[in-house]
């Protein structure tokens, strides 16, 4: 069974792999990153850390987060750095087993689209299930390439 | 002290720690000899082998016979008797003994160990000691043992003959250093006379170098550099709140926490430093390759050694200044015969000097070769294209001795193996300047030439200025910045002046461009009306390759060491931003990458600069027609004039999104379809090679038709000419003029408009198919 820790966008439901979630934090100040890709809304400072956060309302076409939402920072723990996911409000925990995952039956529109890993059917409604290294297409490679930069440091 | 002494010393005192340990777990269960032996014998192998390299014959002596026994012993030709074994703890004695005396600097001492040496060679001959002849010597006996090596050890062989040959081969050299020994006086090694111009630590005054140095995994270094990074940032947060409450405990207290968090800072920085001497001492081997090389004869001078750098600093360095010795020794450094004829003495001289100044390092490369012959550098450059004529009269000499340092600008007359490939200098520039540093020129034609290179003392923490514009607060490293202005309201425009709906400043009698951060960056909430942004009162005189230009900002704020935190791998591709840190309130600040800036700015920068000093009479500029030269992978270069191009932009790839099935940017609030010129004109064999060739940002000429912006991207904007356009040939395709000859060259000149208008309907076809 994959558990999924889920939020809501809009009137949709997403969820991600509950294993790859840091925590879920409200509240941050963001600081705006200029000639940045339009979905990313900036940086915040996480305890000295400091994570880019995307807006998933933008990466599906959903427009600004309307007044009187006060966005979630779902914070993932990505092989290297970390990564925050700004979602209207967060959901349950739920339990699927995987073989469960279908196909999306129309497809979102809008870049997000390339981040639905599929989707698990539930009472009366879907829960799209997100890949969120799917975000930075270019992140995959960068995280390959990393390993031997840093193991060459380590050499005394 | 050597340092290569000092790093043996803490070596083998480690390791005579591990060999007593091992020798007494032997001694009390013989049946681990398989395990413990081969590390014994490494221990007194290797520093036999380093003892011979740094010359200490005795020690030599010693560990060989040393070593002839304990093979004996692992090989299971000898008995483990107790006289072996008090032999070699008396063995591990003397090292220790011997280490010591080296340690204070007397050489290897008054002691003399020849005796236990023998009694060592007679072990490992199996001979009792009773029997061994006090007159023969250790150095002749241990051949004869090795004579009756058992066939039977196939596996151990080769090792053998090669001890017995490097054995025959030192076999006089410690016999030379016994003798020496035996006049009691300390021997002088290097390490004595080193130790002796040393006044430095002496043996009574502290512990043992052993137990004053301990090894530390970088890693954990590097932990602890972070970790004190986060401590100044908490500081920061710390002072800045106690500055606002009254509470006078709390403020004594942050005050403590100010000064003891600045000297730990200190201290952990301190912990990464190594004296560049740690780069240096491959120089001189190379100063000797290249200059044979070349036919030359050359001399290197280094001072400073000591002068400690940081560790990844040093290795960021190394590079550069490998190319800097190369190209002195090649380009600057005349040969033999043209030495003589200039009056100098045959052999050239090159001087590696480093010191400290004002918290930074300076790293000076100076020869006495021809210098730069700056005539030849500015005909090279107009040679390659490198800079427009107009600009190239105005330069200074000091600007175009700059000259070498662009990408593809080589004066070597010819190829040669060592440089002149045009790759290098602009090699050594981006280098530096990615570790913060800076590299300048003193240039004395005829006599030589003098780079010196200015680099932080560390990477994780620098001093930087804030300032704030569009709401925002960016932090610049102080190392670019020359001066802060703040624009006079008095002055019409607050001092700015506009040369082509571009700002410029005249500050004390230079014009320097400007650039508003908030408009370049976007948050400009006004947009991009000519006016100036009304917040906007201070200007921020940055440097970057000695050309200041200005930052226009709303607010300056204080200066602050602040901790470089890497940008998220996902956003390195925005050029103007250096990384990011965190501010006294706790919130995230980018830092200004002020070369990426500089760079992103450049174009219109330079345009204007030379519209701005050339002021071209009005009438002949009627007749001409102002082209943009650029470069399109797989179709060559093109010119565009330029009456209906827009703007130039230069844009990450990740800007790129998609929409209506073609791809788009964001600019000024809009959204512009771009077209790659490339897919649009090349050959479909190229075109896949052309579109994954560049990784870089895209540059973009934006054409204006009507309402609509439409990007072309194209590889790189090369010149913008001023010239009277003739047509040569009429154009053989849609969307062409024709073509001519500019700046020596056939070209195709591009009609935008045309070309776009015709363009667009092509890709919204294609996307139509794709997605059918």
């Amino acid at each position: 069974m994959i558990q999924y820790c889920t939020f809501h966008l809009g009137k949709d439901l997403f969820g991600v792999d509950i294993l790859g979630v840091q925590e879920i934090t409200r509240g941050q100040e963001i600081t705006p990153v200029p000639h940045a890709p339009g979905f990313v809304k900036g940086l915040i400072n996480l305890r000295g850390q400091i994570v880019v956060t995307v807006s998933l309302r933008s990466l599906f076409r959903l427009g600004d987060f309307p007044p009187g939402i006060d966005p979630i920072n779902i914070i993932l723990a990505l092989d290297r750095e970390p990564l925050s996911l700004m979602a209207d409000r967060a959901g349950d925990v739920v339990e699927f087993p995987p073989t469960a995952l279908t196909e999306p039956p129309h497809p979102l529109s809008g870049p997000g689209a390339r981040l639905i890993r599929g989707v698990h059917r539930m009472s009366g409604r879907m829960l799209h299930v997100l890949e969120p290294a799917a975000i930075f297409p270019a992140h995959e490679s960068e995280s390959t390439r990393n390993p031997g930069v840093y193991a060459r440091q380590e050499v005394p | 002290m050597d340092e290569i002494v000092r790093e043996f010393i803490t070596e083998c005192h480690e390791s005579m720690q591990r060999y007593e340990g091992d020798l007494l777990a032997l001694e009390r269960d013989p049946s681990s000899r398989s395990a413990l032996l081969p590390n014994i014998f490494r221990v007194v192998h290797s520093i036999k082998g380093a003892c011979g390299f740094l010359g200490f014959g005795r020690l030599e002596t010693l560990t060989h016979a040393g070593e002839s026994l304990l093979s004996g012993l692992r090989d299971g030709r000898l008995e483990a008797s107790p006289e072996a074994f008090a032999g070699l703890f008396r063995m591990g004695d003397a090292i220790n003994a011997l280490l010591g005396a080296i340690e204070s600097g007397a050489g290897e001492g008054a002691a003399d160990f020849a005796a236990l040496g023998k009694e060592l060679s007679a072990l490992a001959a199996g001979t009792p000691l009773s029997a061994a002849p006090a007159a023969s010597n250790a150095a002749g006996l241990a051949p004869a043992a090795r004579v009756s090596v058992p066939a039977g050890a196939v596996g151990d062989e080769s090792d053998w003959s090669r001890a017995a040959a490097t054995g025959a081969e030192r076999g006089s050299a410690p016999m030379l250093s016994e003798g020496m020994a035996a006049s009691a006086a300390p021997e002088p090694t290097p390490a004595a006379s080193a130790a002796a111009s040393e006044p430095a630590p002496r043996i009574g005054d502290g512990p043992a170098l052993a137990e004053r140095s301990v090894r530390v995994d970088v890693g954990l270094l590097d932990k602890l550099m972070n970790l004190v990074g986060e401590l100044v940032l908490v500081r920061n947060q710390v002072l800045q709140s106690t500055r606002q409450g009254g509470d006078t405990r709390l403020a004594a207290a942050s005050q403590q926490l100010n000064l003891i968090t600045t000297e730990l800072q200190e201290g952990i920085v301190k912990t990464r430093m190594q004296p560049i001497r740690n780069v240096w001492s491959k120089f001189p081997r190379l100063v000797r390759e290249v200059s044979l090389a070349c036919g030359k004869q050359v001399r290197l001078d280094m001072e400073g050694e000591d002068t400690e750098l940081d560790k990844g600093v040093m290795e960021a360095i190394k590079d550069p200044l490998t190319h800097i010795l190369r190209n002195s020794i090649d380009h600057g450094i005349e040969g033999p015969e043209g030495r003589r004829a200039a009056g100098k003495p045959v052999e050239g001289r090159i001087l590696l000097k480093a010191y400290q100044k004002d918290g930074q390092v300076n790293i000076e490369v100076g020869d006495d070769g021809a210098g730069i012959d700056v005539q030849k550098v500015a005909l090279k450059a107009l040679d390659r294209n490198l800079v427009p004529v107009d600009r190239l009269a105005k330069m200074s000499e000091h600007e175009l001795a700059h000259l070498i340092f662009l990408p593809g600008f080589s004066t070597a007359d010819k190829v040669t193996n060592v440089s002149g490939r045009g790759v290098g200098m602009d090699v050594v520039k981006t280098n530096v300047e990615r570790i913060g540093g800076s590299v300048d020129i003193h240039n004395r034609p005829g006599r030589g030439l003098t780079l010196r290179i200015r680099i932080p003392l560390t990477l994780a923490i620098i001093p930087a200025l804030i300032v704030e514009t569009g709401g925002q607060r960016f932090a610049v490293p102080q190392i670019n910045v020359v001066e802060i202005v703040r624009l006079k309201e008095s002055l019409p425009g607050r001092g700015v002046e506009w040369i082509q709906g571009t700002p410029v400043h005249r500050l004390r009698g230079d014009l320097i461009p400007l650039v508003r951060l908030g408009l370049h960056l976007g948050l400009d909430r006004d947009g991009e009306d000519a006016a100036l942004g009304r917040q906007e009162r201070f200007m921020a005189v940055l440097q970057v390759e000695n050309r200041p230009f200005g930052v226009l900002v709303e607010a300056v704020k204080d200066t602050q060491e602040i901790l470089v935190k890497p940008l998220a791998s996902h956003l390195k591709s925005i050029a103007c931003f250096a990384g990011a840190t965190i501010m006294g309130d706790g919130r995230a600040a980018l830092i200004l990458d002020v070369p990426g800036l500089a760079q992103g700015c450049r174009l219109t920068c330079e345009q204007e600069a030379s519209a701005a000093t050339s002021p071209a009479p009005a009438a002949a500029r009627e007749s001409n027609t102002r082209m943009l030269i650029v470069e399109v992978a797989g179709a060559g270069t093109l010119a565009i004039p330029l009456d209906h191009v827009e703007r130039l932009e230069e844009i990450p790839p990740g800007a790129v999104e998609s929409a209506s099935g073609m791809e788009v940017v964001q600019s000024r609030g809009r959204i512009m379809p771009i077209l790659r010129a490339s897919r649009l004109l090349s050959l479909d064999s190229v075109r896949e090679g052309a579109a994954q060739q560049r990784a870089g940002n895209l540059h973009v000429v934006a054409c204006g038709d009507g309402d609509a912006v439409v990007g072309l991207v194209v590889e790189r904007v090369l010149d913008i000419v001023d010239e009277p356009l003739e047509l040569l040939l009429p154009a053989m395709r849609p969307g062409f003029r024709g073509s001519a000859i500019l700046k020596g060259k056939t070209m195709d000149i591009l009609e935008l408009r045309e070309f776009v208008r015709l363009a667009l309907p092509r890709l919204a076809a294609e996307a139509k198919e794709v997605s059918a």
